[in-house]
């Protein structure tokens, strides 16, 4: 029993690191919307010779606002998770005292052992909920990662755009900086399942 | 494994105090437990912090039935009184909890739902336990601002809470075997842990008008016989509230 609450403290750390995964990612996207934003006005200035870049602009902001509302999904899961985990810890904790409790002798040990069976079922079923929140939560990452990927392609494309028109200069530079945001998320993202992964193992 | 002693017993009426844990660890402030038991009915008094559980739980059950404890009384919120009840309800979630109604939204954080709680009024109320009448005795200020004491004026004993504490070393008789002796080692605790002159006057008229045979505190040993009139006269007396100053008396 010791494993499974020392198993739960470190699920419990992991959570926390994961929020702090999920934090950057959400700091990059926005950062990434606003940039978009920017790079709409400037291509907008730029007249019909930068129309193109204007469009993918546009294209990965709307990325930008579905990743931000995929990373608030998975804020919410990974509270859910953090609850699981928390409640793992205190029923590990009841359950040892319990299994001290019973090895105080014989007379105890009869009455305690029916309570250590139910103990025993409800830690599994917390062990359950928390591999299926954990496979939930890889589901979201999943689609975190997609969206990421084809907001790199996006940047890949505004650069094209940005080499044909005539605010070469500037173009080139916002698109530089998008790219630049962009390689902020796959990390912390990649980390994350490697965390959660953990957890389920 | 802590002692068990029987300190009351007329047929299925019964009272035993659970105490003295040689294998308590020093850094755990030692504790006694108080089973009241009418026939196949009990009822524990302040049952003490988690870490102390397994022992309160196996010398019980090497006693008597855990299964017949249908109710705990928590003199007050502190860990030392009511932080195993978690632990209780694991085994018996139908066991009910008595508390001060000031407290019954604080000691569901150590367990418990609202199913749980019987709330006691300030003014107290009867506490039954199979054929049993009881009462819980107000002790507000003693040393906590919702605080009870319970009173079994069948048996004449009154479980008083942190009142009458001391705090003995581990092979400490049960009971106050000299009262000038024993009393030095609860002054510090009462002029400390005691709050309020006013309340500890209102409790000491309270306890000296009820009929008490043995004073059984949560720290320490129990007083009997003339002791516990001794006892409520030396509180009386003593100057409470009191943070490392020497005392006027
Ligand atoms: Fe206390
Ligand atoms: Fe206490």
């Amino acid at each position: 029993m010791p494993e499974r609450n020392s198993s739960a403290a470190a699920a419990l750390a992991r959570v926390v690191l994961i929020n702090e995964d999920i934090k950057q990612v959400v700091r990059s996207a926005f950062a990434i919307n606003l940039m978009a934003l920017n790079a709409i006005l400037v291509a907008r200035r730029a007249g019909t010779a930068a129309a193109g870049f204007g469009v993918v602009a546009g294209e990965m902001r709307e990325l930008s606002t579905s990743l931000e509302g995929c990373m608030a999904g998975l804020r919410r899961l990974s509270d859910d998770l953090l609850a699981s985990v928390t409640r793992a810890m205190r029923h590990g904790r009841v359950e040892r005292i319990l299994i001290r409790s019973a090895g105080l002798g014989e007379a105890a040990r009869i009455h305690l052992d029916p309570v250590l069976q139910r103990s025993g079922g409800r830690a599994r079923a917390i062990a359950r909920e928390i591999d299926g929140q954990c496979a939930h939560l890889l589901e979201d990452v999943e689609s975190a990662v997609r969206i990421s990927r084809m907001a790199d392609s996006l940047a890949h494309m505004a650069k094209i755009e940005a080499s044909w028109s005539s605010d070469r200069a500037g173009l080139a530079t916002v698109s530089d900086e998008l790219a630049q945001s962009l390689r902020g998320i796959l990390p912390p993202l990649q980390a994350l399942s490697a965390k959660l992964r953990e957890i389920r193992q | 494994m802590k002692a068990a002693r029987t300190i009351y017993q007329n047929g299925g009426h019964r009272w035993i105090v659970i105490t003295r844990d040689p294998a308590r660890p020093d850094y755990l402030i030692d504790t006694n437990e108080y089973l009241i038991t009418d026939g196949e009915r009990s009822l524990l008094c302040d049952p003490g912090g988690s870490e102390i559980f397994p022992a309160v739980f196996a010398t019980i059950s090497s006693e008597c039935n855990p299964r017949d404890i249908v109710s705990v009384f928590s003199s007050h919120q502190d860990p030392d009184i009511i932080s195993s009840l978690a632990l209780w309800l694991e085994f018996n979630p139908d066991i009910r909890c008595y508390a001060s109604w000031l407290w019954t939204g604080f000691i569901p954080h150590f367990g418990g739902t609202r199913e749980t709680f019987i709330s006691i009024p300030d003014e107290g109320m009867p506490i039954e336990l199979g054929r049993l009448e009881m009462d819980a005795v107000p002790a507000h200020y003693l040393h906590s601002s919702g605080n009870f004491h319970l009173h079994d004026p069948a048996a004449r004993i009154l479980f008083s809470g942190d009142v009458g504490a001391a705090l003995l070393p581990a092979d400490a008789d049960i009971f106050v075997t000299d009262f000038d002796r024993h009393i030095r080692q609860a002054d510090a605790f009462h002029r400390r842990w005691m709050g309020s002159n006013e309340a500890k006057r209102d409790w000491c008229e309270r306890a000296a008008r009820l009929e008490i045979d043995m004073l059984c505190p949560q720290h320490g040993a129990i007083y009997q016989g003339q002791d516990v009139q001794r006892f409520i006269n030396w509180f009386d007396e003593l100057h409470v509230g009191v943070v490392g100053r020497p005392s006027k008396d």
